[in-house]
């Protein structure tokens, strides 16, 4: 074993080694010595012992620690919500501080805060003292507390940081007959809150990115549809009716949020249709008809530069293929036709029933709804057809009803009873 | 209470382990390779086995599938292992019933896992 790190222990050993040598030699022992030397051997070990002991309780602490970031680190693909992030370092700290009382103080919206369990500081407001000491500060604050009524408590406060600001802080308690808080943890505290308030960052950042990509699609196509004063807000509600009906049909987060794109894209490419045909009032010619006809095709050539978005192309070129096959602009047929078209298909054409046109008025609800049922199989998928309208009376026996547009006057009978969402 | 093998190698994490055990209640018998561990489990009257992935001799899942198929024993094992994420170690220590613990051991997570197992095989 390596002694370097005590120098002492070698001399005193090495003494040792001289007197057996001298009294292998024939030498008397001097007791005196001897006695002297054993003090010194034993005073070093005593010593060396110590440092052990130290560097045991030390070891055990950072490998604890260590368990407690791994723990973290490897349930972290598993949340998803700002709470999820936080309950996750709740949860990962409670085995390590076992016998501590562990709490989410949430900084509210009126600068006062909620505790997690129980709603309030369980001290009546003394807790909340040190719990905003730490937040003013920046730092983990640790602090003893008279309970009015039972023992002392020793608090430690971590606020966590999603930047500038605080969302909530991290709070353990626990009796004084408890083993105290030590500069150790401190530390870890310290670091975990650092590591909680970048998650949290992280997703509000990601949160508002999202936000911000799905505002600017929004004002883009409400710009396309505003080329038209009947296709005004058009887009964006087949985006609200295909989410309803995916939603209908159990699609997961993903397809769901994939769906309401693909719907409120399907017309993106209706910017490069000439003005005079897509305006036009009489009856479009061969060659018009074949023109705007081009659109789910020109949407398609826009979305597919957005990587993020190539799961939405289906639903914006095939958007107007016909159930039976006759529709465009690849003629497919029955389930060959993509979900997601199939499901923004209906969407769109529900709008356009709904909807004025400038040949004909908006259809009321119910005759919408008939002309849906006898177009499902030749336009419209038929399963699709159905379950929109069983979600349709779900929302009207639930009284929801806001998201129709405002019922058409009852008074002009519809002339043109044309089932194509525009052509 | 129990008497715990721990075999592993590292002789400081051996030591460390002992020390934190023997601190939990329990006690220890310590084994630096699989052939000392076998000794110990051989001579009976032990509850649970703590055992490196990693040894020289005999491997962890030489070990275990030793303690399984020859010795018998049906006693609870957890598996210190820095490469649990290889799945076949996992998948292996799946089939041998054998809780796998990542490396460094986590102390109190360590205990809490030794208390479980206990209980679960005491109450059969």
């Amino acid at each position: 074993m390596e002694l370097l790190s005590h120098p002492q222990l070698e001399t005193a050993l090495g003494a040792c080694r001289d007197s057996l040598e001298r009294a292998a030699r024939g030498e008397l022992p001097d007791s005196a010595a001897i006695s002297r030397l054993f003090e010194s051997v034993h005073a070093e070990l005593a010593l060396i012992l110590r440092e052990h002991a130290g560097m045991t309780e030390e070891l055990l602490r950072v490998y604890e620690q260590l368990g407690i970031v791994f723990e973290i680190t490897r349930k972290l693909p598993t949340v998803s919500t700002e709470q999820e992030v936080v309950q996750l370092f709740i949860d990962s700290l409670r085995v390590t501080y076992q016998g501590n009382s562990l709490w989410v103080v949430y900084v509210q919206a009126d600068d006062t805060l909620l505790w997690e369990p129980g709603e309030h500081d369980p001290l009546d407001g003394t807790l909340d003292e040190i719990v905003w000491q730490s937040i003013r500060s920046g730092e983990v604050s640790v602090g003893t507390i008279d309970a009015a009524d039972g023992e002392p408590q020793e608090v430690l406060s971590a606020p966590v940081f999603a930047g500038t600001e605080c969302p909530c802080a991290i709070v353990l308690t626990h009796g004084v007959d408890a083993r105290p808080f030590e500069s150790s943890d401190m530390s870890l505290m310290e670091a975990l809150a650092v590591y909680c308030g970048d998650l949290i960052r992280n997703h509000r950042l990601t949160i508002e990115l999202r936000n911000l990509s799905m505002d600017l699609v929004r004002a883009l196509v409400s710009a396309i549809d505003q080329k038209d004063e009947y296709t005004s807000g058009h887009s964006n509600r087949v985006g609200m009716y295909a989410r309803m009906l995916g939603e209908e049909l159990e699609l997961d987060d993903e397809a769901l949020q994939m769906v309401e794109w693909s719907a409120i894209l399907h017309d993106v490419g209706k910017i490069g249709i000439r003005d005079d045909v897509l305006k036009k009032q009489g009856k479009l010619t061969a060659e018009e008809y074949r023109h705007i006809k081009e659109h789910p095709v020109r949407s398609y050539e826009v979305v597919k530069n957005i990587p993020q978005l190539r799961a939405a192309l289906a639903g914006v070129r095939h958007h107007h293929e016909h159930y039976n096959g006759t529709g465009y602009p690849d003629g497919l047929a029955g389930e060959d036709i993509p979900l997601q078209a199939r499901i923004v298909q209906v969407a769109d054409v529900f709008d356009a029933l709904t909807t004025s046109r400038s040949y004909r008025d908006a259809f009321d609800l119910e005759t919408a709804l008939g002309i849906m049922r006898e177009e499902a199989g030749k336009v419209m998928d038929p399963k699709l057809v159905e379950a929109f309208e069983q979600r349709v009376r779900r929302e009207q026996a639930a009284g929801r009803t806001h998201w129709l547009r405002d019922s058409p006057d009852d008074t002009g009978a519809p002339q043109v009873a044309s089932v194509a969402a525009g052509p | 209470m129990a008497r715990i093998v721990v075999a592993e190698d590292d002789a400081h994490v051996v030591r460390l382990m002992s020390i934190w055990l023997t601190r939990a209640g329990h006690e220890v018998q310590e084994a630096r390779t699989g052939i000392q561990a076998k000794e110990h489990l051989q001579n009976g009257g032990v509850e649970l086995l703590v055992t490196d992935v990693n040894m020289p001799g005999c491997d962890g899942i030489e070990l275990v599938e030793w303690l399984r198929n020859e010795a018998g024993l049906d006693i609870p094992v957890i598996s210190l292992s820095a490469r649990c994420d290889q799945a076949k170690i996992g998948q292996r220590f799946a089939e041998l019933n054998v809780v796998v613990h990542p490396k460094p051991f986590s102390p109190s997570r360590l205990n809490e896992e030794i208390e479980e197992l206990l209980a679960a095989a005491e109450a059969g």
